[in-house]
C-alpha cells in the first residue's frame, strides 16, 4: 500500500521534531518511484507484481532480479520505518504503555532503556554509507540486540542465507533509515547524530511490544 | 607492490610538514629525530576548481566537499592520534588498515577522504571545459587513445558506467582503472571500498557474495590504479539535482571531466 495511504497524517503535519513536512514529502516520493520503478523490472523480467515483501523473499540471492530485490527491499524497509514512528495526530500514551511490557526483556539485555538509547546513537553513527537500524529479538536466546545492515538488506532475511554461525531466526521490531536522503533536509549530513536522538523520542513502543508478543505466541 | 604506478595525484590529504611526495611513499616507519617529532595532521585539503556549476551549485559544493570531508578528515584524525599510524600517509593508512577488521572504521574513513578528494581533483565546470581545448578529451592523446582502445567511443565510456551506476543501489564509487595489462576498466565500490585492493574494494552487492570467496578469481596481490572516478553517494546529487535524477548528474559529470588531470594520472602510471 502506498506510504501516502496508510500514514495519512505525515505530509500534511511532518513528524514533529523528526522530520519535517518537506522531508517527508521527500522520503514519500522516493517511494512511489520505488514503486514504480519496481513494476517496470517486474514486467521486464515477466514476473507478475506481488506484494513487495514476496517479492523481497522470492527474489532474493539472483544475480539477474538484483534491482528487483533491492526496490522492494527498501519499499518494505521504508513501511517498517514509518509503522515504528508516533504518528504526529497521537499521543504517545500507547507508547508509554508498550514501554512497560518491555521493559523486563530490555532491560535483561540492555540493561536499561538509557544504555539501549546510547548504544543506537553509537551504532547508528558508525554506519558509514547507506543502511538501516534494526532492533531484533531472538527467540532462541531470548535476547534483545541491535543490527545494522547497509544498502538495501533488511533483517527479515538475515538468518534465511547465511552462514550457519548466524542464527536462524531473529524477529524484527523497529529499524531506523539511515540512508542519507532521510537526513540530508533536515539535518544536514554530519548531524546524523542529532537524527537519531530525535527519533529516539518518536518511536512507538506500543507496536513495537505488539510485534515482540506475536513472536511469542505459540503458532495456532 | 610497484610504487612508481601510483598516479601522484594520490596525495590525497596534505600533511602539516613539508616533506616531499616520494619520501612520504617510501617511508614505511616514521622518522623521529629526537627533538622534532613532526605529526601528520590530516587537513582538508584545496582542490584546483571550486566554482563547478552546474554539477555542483554553491550549496551543493558546500555540502559535498566542505562538510564531508571535514568530518571525514576529522573522525580520521581523532581515530590515528595517538596510534603508530600517527605520522603516516593517507595512502600508508589505507593499506595498513585494510585487512584489520578492529581498524575498519579507520580504513573507511582514509579511504573515503582519498576517494573524495580523487574524485573532486578531476572535475572542472563545464563552461571551461567547452572553452579550452586543453582540458578537453580531445587535447589529451593519451588518455583518448587509451578510451578509445578499450571502449569504441567515449560515449561507448559513459553508457558502460551509466549502466553500472544503474545497477548500483546505495552509496557507491564509479572507477576507471588501469589494471595489470595496462587496459582500462570500469568497476564499482560500495561504500568507502577502495580500488586498490582486492580484500577492500567492497565491489558486491553483499547479497549476491557467495559464501566461499573464489581465491581463483584473485591473481595478483594488489588491484588495480585509479584513473578517474565518480561519486555515487547520495548527498553528491541530492541537493542540485534529486534523488532520482541519477542519469543527468552522470551526463552532467562527464561534461565537467578534467582530462588533463585524468592524462597526467594516466601516463604516471603505464610503466
Amino acid at each position: 500500500m502506498n506510504l501516502q495511504t496508510r500514514f495519512t497524517k505525515a505530509l500534511d503535519l511532518g513528524y514533529k521534531s523528526f522530520l519535517s513536512k518537506d522531508a517527508v514529502k521527500t522520503i514519500f516520493s522516493y517511494d512511489n518511484r520505488l514503486r514504480e520503478e519496481l513494476h517496470k523490472e517486474c514486467k521486464l523480467h515477466q514476473i507478475p507484481y506481488k506484494v513487495p515483501s514476496d517479492l523481497m523473499v522470492q527474489n532474493a540471492n539472483d544475480p539477474r532480479k538484483t534491482k528487483i530485490f533491492n526496490y522492494s527491499s527498501q519499499l518494505v524497509n521504508h513501511d517498517f520505518f514509518f509503522s515504528g514512528i508516533i504518528p504526529s495526530d497521537r499521543s504517545s500514551e500507547d507508547a508509554d504503555l508498550g514501554v512497560v511490557n518491555l521493559k523486563p526483556g530490555i532491560d535483561a539485555s540492555f540493561g536499561s532503556f538509557n544504555e539501549l538509547r546510547s548504544q543506537l546513537i553509537e551504532v547508528g553513527n558508525s554506519v558509514f554509507g547507506d543502511g538501516w537500524l534494526w532492533l531484533v529479538y531472538s527467540p532462541e536466546r531470548s535476547l534483545f540486540s541491535l543490527l545494522c545492515t547497509y544498502n538495501a538488506s533488511n533483517a527479515f532475511l538475515w538468518g534465511t542465507e547465511f552462514p550457519k554461525t548466524r542464527t536462524k531466526e531473529i524477529v524484527p521490531l523497529l529499524c531506523l533509515n539511515l540512508w542519507q536522503y532521510s537526513y540530508l533536509q533536515d539535518y544536514g549530513i554530519n548531524s546524523k547524530e542529532t537524527y537519531i536522538s530525535n527519533w529516539w523520542n518518536m518511536i512507538n513502543w506500543s507496536v513495537v511490544n505488539n510485534r515482540f508478543q506475536a513472536s511469542r505466541m505459540e503458532p495456532l | 607492490m610497484n610504487f612508481l604506478r601510483i598516479p601522484s595525484a594520490f596525495h590525497g590529504v596534505r600533511c602539516a610538514n613539508s616533506q616531499s611526495f616520494f619520501l612520504q611513499c617510501f617511508k614505511s616507519i616514521p622518522s623521529r629525530i629526537q627533538s622534532n617529532h613532526f605529526k601528520c595532521y590530516h587537513t582538508v585539503p584545496e582542490i584546483p576548481e571550486r566554482n563547478l556549476n552546474p554539477l555542483f551549485s554553491e550549496h551543493g559544493m558546500k555540502v559535498a566537499w566542505d562538510e564531508h570531508q571535514g568530518h571525514v578528515v576529522k573522525s580520521l584524525n581523532d581515530r590515528v592520534k595517538g596510534t603508530e599510524l600517527e605520522d603516516h600517509s593517507m595512502f600508508n593508512i589505507i593499506f595498513q588498515t585494510a585487512v584489520l577488521p578492529e581498524h575498519a572504521a579507520t580504513f573507511q574513513f582514509a579511504s573515503q577522504a582519498y576517494n573524495n578528494h580523487f574524485f573532486f581533483e578531476s572535475l572542472i565546470s563545464a563552461e571551461k571545459a567547452k572553452a579550452d581545448p586543453k582540458f578537453q578529451l580531445e587535447g589529451n592523446s593519451v588518455i583518448q587513445q587509451a578510451i578509445l582502445e578499450n571502449f569504441e567511443s567515449k560515449e561507448d565510456l559513459l553508457s558502460k558506467i551509466k549502466q553500472l551506476a544503474s545497477n548500483t543501489f546505495g552509496a557507491a564509487w564509479i572507477w576507471v582503472v588501469l589494471d595489470d595489462y595496462n587496459r582500462l576498466q570500469v568497476m564499482r565500490t560500495f561504500q568507502a571500498g577502495t580500488p586498490f585492493l582486492w580484500t577492500r574494494s567492497q565491489s558486491n552487492d553483499p547479497h549476491l557474495v557467495p559464501s566461499v570467496p573464489d581465491h581463483s578469481m584473485r591473481p595478483r596481490n594488489y588491484s588495480h590504479v585509479p584513473i578517474f572516478n565518480l561519486c555515487l553517494w547520495d548527498h553528491a546529487y541530492f541537493t542540485d539535482f534529486g534523488l532520482f535524477q541519477r542519469e543527468q548528474y552522470i551526463d552532467t559529470w562527464f561534461q565537467s571531466i578534467n582530462w588533463s588531470v585524468v592524462e597526467n594520472r594516466l601516463k604516471q602510471s603505464l610503466v
